[in-house]
């Protein structure tokens, strides 16, 4: 089999989810995380070392268990299964927004604080408010910005134990990449499971490739 | 930040209203049918095919029981008699009706080291394989192909999960997944027809022991009970039941081959 012959219509419908699933996830996960990281920045309250400390434990929370608690609230006999999204692209957006907030934000909060920290005593010499410190901020460290919202695309598209839960792996719904991969392993394909797995790899690649060259132009 | 709040607010009102689900029937069903590639051929036949969303979920039976107590289904088709009647007895399903029956076979390395070419009952070739201390593979997952393998187990009067780690591996996980492990340990399994006919992976294992007779594997399909899921689209997935049930379906499903092999029978 050649890696073309698998370029049917059927595998780019489910690359194209795969990318329409994970990228969604992956902006909502940054626009919270930088709400919320910059917050945590700016303000000091109790129980702020503790919101850190579960964000930081949340990092390492396994996709299937996201997988399994979604389910739970989400099935109709759950407390939010008048919704009726699982078995869709949506409930996989929200599971992969659970799974990968937590790393943005703990990423975007140690960038953050390490700038605030170099650049802190200009700040207040300039007497600057919290909006004009967190502006500079953000534009100062864009770059690193950049690469941390590729850390969580990454994680959201490699992801399977919990798109494959809440998702069920419907063909032409919910089949993505890592399903599918799943998939055609059981039912010991496994060439083709080999190059769905290298179309991935190969679309890291093409989206490393226009960071880095975004990099070059405006460095 | 104000801007930013209102432009979330935006995105998760578009991501609510992306699921429309005028009309959409959940089959929760086993891996064995959905790998043999029936429902591909099958479903599409269904004259209001094109006007309903039909998905279908592709699970263990335990897990597709489980999914459809928890009203995840309209249809339920599975392979494990007593759990069907139990489902039916505690009124989550309001018709079963047998679809259709292949049967399960023992695959193993084709130089059959514990020699059950030859026997003349599925229980007779568990003992050989036990007396042989040979490698075996079960899903040990509560799937209707684990209750089948249980069942043969007992007749032989073998505990084998006493071993379990030594010759006999429980797997926990699908059947493709466990064939590709079988295949690897030179292990015997267990297996539906139409899952193996359809296995690309199959290297040095073949089919060692079959009968039709004593192991028949009859697939139930059954309508969930509305009582117990009044959300559900009753409606249609009773047409769907009704049109699944019906003398010319059966005559569909025999029709369906892979590689000239008919895959399912009806009674």
């Amino acid at each position: 089999m050649s890696y073309l012959s698998i370029l049917t219509n059927e595998y780019i419908e489910i690359i194209q989810l795969s990318l329409y699933v994970s990228v969604f996830a992956t902006v909502l996960a940054f626009l919270f995380s930088l709400l919320l990281s910059s917050y945590l920045l700016l303000n000091n309250f109790r129980g702020k070392g503790f919101i850190l400390l579960i964000v930081n434990s949340l990092m390492s929370l396994p996709p299937v268990v996201v997988g399994l608690f979604l389910y739970i609230i989400f099935s109709n006999s759950g407390v939010l299964g008048f919704l009726d999204i699982l078995y869709s692209p949506t409930i996989m957006i929200i599971a992969q927004f659970i799974i990968i907030t937590p790393i943005i934000t703990s990423l975007l909060y140690t960038i953050f604080e390490n700038k605030f920290h170099e650049i802190s005593e200009y700040m207040s010499s300039l007497n600057a408010s919290r909006g004009k410190i967190i502006n500079t901020i953000i534009l100062e460290t864009r770059f690193d910005l950049v690469i941390v919202s590729m850390t969580g695309l990454g994680r959201a598209l490699s992801e399977v134990g919990a798109v494959i839960i809440v998702g069920g792996n419907i063909s032409n719904i919910s089949r993505v990449m890592t399903t599918s991969i799943v998939l055609e392993t059981s039912r010991g394909e496994l060439e083709l499971a080999m190059y769905l797995g290298l179309s991935l790899i190969f679309i890291a690649i093409i989206i490393n490739l226009i960071i880095f060259l975004i990099k070059r132009v405006y460095l | 930040m104000k801007i930013r709040y209102n432009n979330l607010l935006l995105l998760i009102i578009i991501f609510f209203s992306l699921n429309s689900h005028s009309s959409e029937v959940i089959i929760q069903s086993t891996t064995s049918t959905r790998d043999s590639g029936l429902y591909k051929y099958l479903l599409p036949k269904y004259p209001k095919y094109d006007s309903l969303v039909i998905k279908t979920i592709a699970v263990g039976t335990g897990q597709a029981i489980r999914n459809s107590k928890n009203c995840d289904g309209d249809l339920l088709i599975v392979h494990d008699e007593k759990r069907e009647k139990q489902f039916m007895k505690q009124g989550y399903g309001i018709k079963r009706h047998i679809l259709m029956y292949n049967d399960f076979i023992i695959v193993g390395p084709s130089n059959d080291p514990a020699d059950i070419r030859k026997s003349l009952s599925p229980d007779e070739a568990f003992l050989k394989i036990y007396t042989k201390k040979s490698n075996f593979v079960s899903r040990a997952d509560s799937s209707g192909t684990n209750a089948a393998e249980k069942k043969i187990w007992d007749a032989a009067k073998i505990d084998p999960r006493i071993f379990s780690g030594s010759w006999y591996f429980e797997t926990g996980q699908g059947m493709g997944q466990s064939l590709n492990i079988a295949i690897s340990l030179n292990a015997y399994t267990i297996v539906d027809r139409s899952t193996w006919i359809k296995f690309s992976n199959k290297q040095n294992h073949s089919v060692l022991f079959s009968n039709k007779k004593l192991m028949q594997n009859p697939y139930g399909l059954i309508l969930i009970n509305p009582d117990k899921c009044p959300d559900n689209n009753y409606l249609q997935a009773k047409l769907l039941f009704d049109w699944l049930s019906s003398e010319s379906t059966k005559l569909l499903i025999n029709d369906y081959t892979i590689a000239n092999n008919q895959v399912f029978f009806t009674y």
